[in-house]
């Protein structure tokens, strides 16, 4: 069937949720323009996946696209602020560094400044990089505050992303949806109709309710009803690399004091994950079920929460990989039906978020040219691929003893890792590749976290002399210590800004 | 153990440039020699580019490499009486008009739309639109005015970028004197072999005249020689471009003229090749490339498939050669230079240094080459031969979805190694008339009004902005 040259009607989503929702409050703007429909299929029987959600700094701009109050958005959702994630135990029990966003310390003449640590840690310092870092040295001391934007304060080296519950804020998006002109659809998909050359034409519901669009975004989850189910699309199964297979969540009460970051503990067969929200805390264990029973990981849970547990423990399983095409005739996935990641690294949001814009960017029209749909997928493809490289380096570098560990770090890392890794292990260096999510700050804390010290550093760095370097790190790290501790208790900064009043309580 | 000596073998801009630019990155802490081994060398041509040339234009990388590596690049322009570009004027190309290729930010978003986008809303109700008009380097341009990008604040000025127009002869002279005087050897003299470690790597070089000149890292910089490439390994693979790029003759016309300087290149587009004027203090440098020998000299275009093996790595000419029609030639030498020394290897091990630079240098010169045979893909002269030959060629894979996703909905794909920017890419694609089918959802909600409004205000700041800067000429002198 040929299709004209002509705009895009209608967009179907199929499933609420987080993914559904983001995608519905993102292409409500789409409606502004009189020809496009947006319409958002849901069941209120299907259970959506996600409570206590942690995400990365660039959702700071998704929100701002769609102009939303930062902190009318906090105090809907529960929201708090973040500004890492610590790792414990990763490299070896006892053992805890931070991932914070922003970066370490100031490049000098253009040399990446954890080069001029690495020498200094050489020389015998104690001190580690992450005093080198407002945000790290902030979450330590449970602070908060808002960067400025002034390039020579030291107050502007600080990001932040936050945590929150993703049911709420679906809540929220649902809300700002429907105020923008999305059509919310009540119902169970019962049926896709296809066209004689498999593109989707309509979503069928129980009760016979049929609807039709040009464009499908499939929110689905992991089942993936339109992309998978219907089109056939086809799994990229990462166990290989990632063998966590499941997940056990539950939400436990909150105590003292409210943290600013996200703490990812390893366990003898996972990991632990704990969202500080601001009532409460979303926890969950990540394993593998070849090492370790439910029974087991939902114990090992239990007994290693901060406070009372809140509701019962549910258990997730999941595939780790991805979508062979995320974009397949006028499907688009997004979310889990587009792939799935442990949320090691709070990617999640991000990839739903980073789906939508590249479709923005290539949005089609009625006629789904293939260089749009391939160059979607070649994106799409890249930054997945790159953040499992991210990672798997986690597991990868770690001196863990218990088998599952002996058995991540004998794994046959892909070849662009491996890569990476070896030259970092040379003498410090990372590049990023094109459009890669985690830049060179990133794999920085995670490669030195992970005990990667590089055999050398770089020789410019021997340009600048020892007594130089000394006066610059002190000063470095004076600054970023004094700041953090002016800054606000991130408990205190919430009251203050974005509390989430709790309705009368049941 | 860190590398002690760097051994530069060749002449011309490619290791005077290496040099000078190490020397800068490392003080003393590297000894640096440059065997400077002349090879049927003319005067006032310079070969290390790969390809015999009076003179060059470049991108705005050069420039960044300048400001990064702390030239004083007033300085070595006035010295050597070159000049700077806001980016290439192309004539007969496309259309009957001379299109403009600028460098730097054109336009700007309005709210989520993108600048490409909001020239389509006007295209869509046929109202004529250049990109370029609004563009502060090409508004510059026109006006024959100039000034240095301003690092306070995000004024227009802020965001101007800018290339450079040389003398090659004269600024590789300028920066040999300036490594010379911070402690770079040189040893003129032939180089005759290199003596193999047990580890076989190169261990030194040995001249004509006897000299063995030891070290632990070897650059060649001997342009499309590649005397030290060629007499280590049998095994370096040759990537030939030239069924794309077609042009692999070139020859090279000075004239004194006492006309005013222009700050920009001068493209015109001929029946088989391209003339590109580039206009220095003094005098206008027109180099001609040819698919025709018509006196002219051979060159050949293509790249080493891993211009670093084992100790040597191959800088400029030596290391890729491209059509001195796209301009890219001093930009990739600057990005090799950059590379290297971001990648400076421990004298034992280099292993990972030389994938990593393997790998960076293969995107940058496919990147490159894109944009190159872009100029020749995307040409609009029906009619003529070797235009319309062009025109139908089959183009590198990477290329042809550029096109195609440029031309289905105006979006600038960008690939690992870019060597210019998206604006570049996109008034490229505009100044040759390709136009977008579609223009986006997003963009069909923008209503006339506020489209012409933000259009406007973006003409009235970089309008103002040009009044207030000075004439290139007077901009020039005062830097004399």
């Amino acid at each position: 069937m040929m299709h004209s040259n002509e705009p895009i009607r209608s967009v179907v989503i199929a499933g609420g949720g987080t993914a559904g929702w983001m995608a519905a409050a993102a292409f409500s703007q789409l409606s502004g323009n009189g020809l496009t429909k947006i319409t958002l299929v849901e069941s209120e029987e299907i259970g959506t996946v996600g409570v206590g959600e942690a995400t990365i700094p660039p959702i700071k701009s998704f929100n701002g696209m769609l102009r939303i109050d930062e902190n009318d958005f906090l105090a809907s959702t529960e929201g708090t602020f973040k500004l890492g994630i610590e790792f414990d135990g990763w490299l070896r029990p006892g053992q805890a560094y931070m991932h914070p966003f922003g970066s370490f310390g100031h490049d000098i003449n253009g040399t990446r400044f954890h080069q001029f640590w690495l020498k200094q840690h050489y020389q015998g310092s104690p001190i580690g990089l992450g005093d080198y870092s407002l945000c790290n040295v902030a979450a330590k001391l449970n602070r908060f505050v808002r960067p400025v934007h002034e390039r020579d304060s030291v107050l502007s080296t600080i990001d932040y992303a936050f945590h929150f519950d993703a049911g709420l804020y679906a809540r929220y998006l649902r809300r700002y949806s429907e105020q923008r002109g999305v059509k919310r659809v009540e119902g169970k998909i019962k049926h896709v109709e296809q066209r004689e050359d498999g593109f989707i034409s309509a979503l069928v519901l129980e009760g016979d309710l049929k609807v039709s669009g040009d464009l499908f975004i499939d929110c689905t989850g992991f089942r993936g009803l339109l992309i998978e189910q219907t089109l056939k699309t086809g799994y990229e199964d990462w166990t290989q690399y990632l063998p966590c297979d499941r997940a056990v969540a539950v939400p436990c009460e909150r105590v003292e004091p409210l943290l600013p970051y996200t703490r990812a503990t390893a366990r003898h067969a996972g990991w632990q994950w704990r969202i500080p929200l601001q009532h409460r805390m979303g926890n969950g264990h990540v394993y593998c079920s070849r090492y370790i029973s439910d029974d087991e990981a939902a114990s090992t849970l239990l007994l290693n929460l901060d406070g009372k547990p809140l509701a019962d423990p549910r258990v997730i399983p999941f595939t780790t990989g991805r979508r062979k095409l995320a974009w397949n005739k006028n499907c688009v996935a997004l979310g889990l039906a587009a792939g799935f990641m442990e949320p090691l690294e709070s990617t999640s949001i991000h990839l739903v978020q980073s789906g939508i814009s590249k479709l923005m960017a290539l949005f089609p029209n009625r006629n789904f040219t293939s260089p749009e749909i391939d160059e979607y997928n070649r994106l799409t493809a890249e930054q997945w691929e790159h953040t499992r490289d991210f990672l798997i380096a986690h597991y990868k570098l770690n001196n863990r003893v218990e088998p599952f560990w002996r058995a991540c770090a004998s794994t046959k890392v892909p070849e662009s890792l491996q890569r990476k890794l070896a030259l970092f292990l040379s003498s410090g260096r990372i590049f990023r590749y094109s459009d890669e999510l985690f830049a060179e700050p990133n794999w920085t804390a995670i490669l030195i976290g992970q005990g990667c010290i590089p055999e050398r550093y770089d020789p410019l760095v021997d340009t600048i002399s020892d007594e130089d370097l000394r006066r610059m790190m002190r000063s470095m790290s004076s600054a970023f210590k004094n700041a953090a501790e002016a800054m606000p208790l991130h408990g205190n900064y919430i009251k203050q800004n974005c509390f989430h009043k709790l309705p009368n309580v049941h | 153990m860190p590398i002690n000596r760097i051994v530069i073998v060749g002449g011309g801009l490619a290791a005077w440039l290496s040099a000078s630019a190490l020397c800068k990155a490392f003080g003393d802490a590297i000894g640096i020699t440059v065997v400077e081994s002349s090879h049927g060398d003319v005067a006032g041509i310079d070969n290390s580019l790969g390809v015999p040339l009076v003179a060059c234009t470049s991108g705005p990388l050069v420039t960044q490499f300048n400001h990064a590596f702390g030239y004083n690049e007033d300085a070595l322009i006035a010295a050597t009486r070159g000049g700077y570009t806001l980016g290439n004027a192309i004539s007969n190309w496309c259309s009957s008009a001379t299109v403009f290729n600028p460098f730097g930010e054109v336009g700007a978003a309005l709210g989520p739309v993108n600048f490409q986008q909001v020239a389509l809303r006007l295209r869509a109700i046929n109202k004529p639109i250049s990109l370029a008009n609004y563009s502060l380097a090409a508004l510059c341009a026109q006006a024959g005015r100039f000034a240095k990008p301003t690092t306070a604040g995000s004024t227009p000025l802020s965001q101007l970028e800018y290339g450079l127009q040389i003398d090659i002869v004269a600024y590789a002279q300028a920066l040999k004197a300036d490594a010379i005087s911070s402690g770079v050897s040189v040893t003129p003299a032939k180089y005759k072999q290199c003596l193999m470690n047990d580890a076989g790597l190169i261990g030194s070089v040995i001249t004509a005249d006897g000299n063995m000149i030891s070290g632990d890292l070897f650059i060649d910089c001997s342009g499309a020689a590649r005397i030290l490439v060629n007499s280590i390994t049998q095994r370096h693979i040759w990537v030939d471009w030239s069924s794309w790029l077609p042009c692999s003759f070139v020859s090279n016309v000075v004239a004194a003229t006492g006309e005013t300087p222009q700050p920009f290149t001068h493209l015109q587009a001929g029946t088989v090749g391209w003339r590109s004027n580039i206009s220095l203090q003094g005098k206008q440098c027109v180099v001609v490339s040819s698919v025709q020998e018509d006196g002219g000299l051979k060159f050949y275009p293509g790249t080493l498939a891993a211009p670093w093996n084992g100790n040597c790595v191959a800088l400029g000419g030596a290391s890729l050669v491209v059509d001195p029609a796209c301009s890219l030639a001093f930009d990739l030498l600057c990005s090799g230079v950059r590379r290297l020394i971001g990648l400076i290897p421990d004298s034992n091990h280099c292993e990972q240094e030389m994938i990593e630079f393997n790998r960076q240098s293969r995107a940058g010169a496919e990147c490159a080459r894109d944009y190159a045979i872009a100029h020749y893909k995307l040409n609009n002269r029906v009619g003529d031969v070797f235009w319309d030959g062009c025109r139908n060629m089959q183009v590198p894979e990477s290329l042809e979805h550029r096109i195609e996703v440029y031309k289905n909905c105006g979006r600038v794909v960008m690939l690992d190694g870019e060597m210019v920017d998206r604006f570049n890419w996109a008034t490229l694609f505009d100044a040759s008339g390709l136009r977008p089918e579609q223009y986006d959802v997003l963009t069909r909600s923008l209503p006339v009004q506020l489209v012409n409004e933000h259009l406007a205000a973006i003409r009235e700041a970089l309008l103002g902005t040009v009044a207030s800067l000075p004439s290139y000429q007077s901009y020039l002198s005062h830097k004399q």
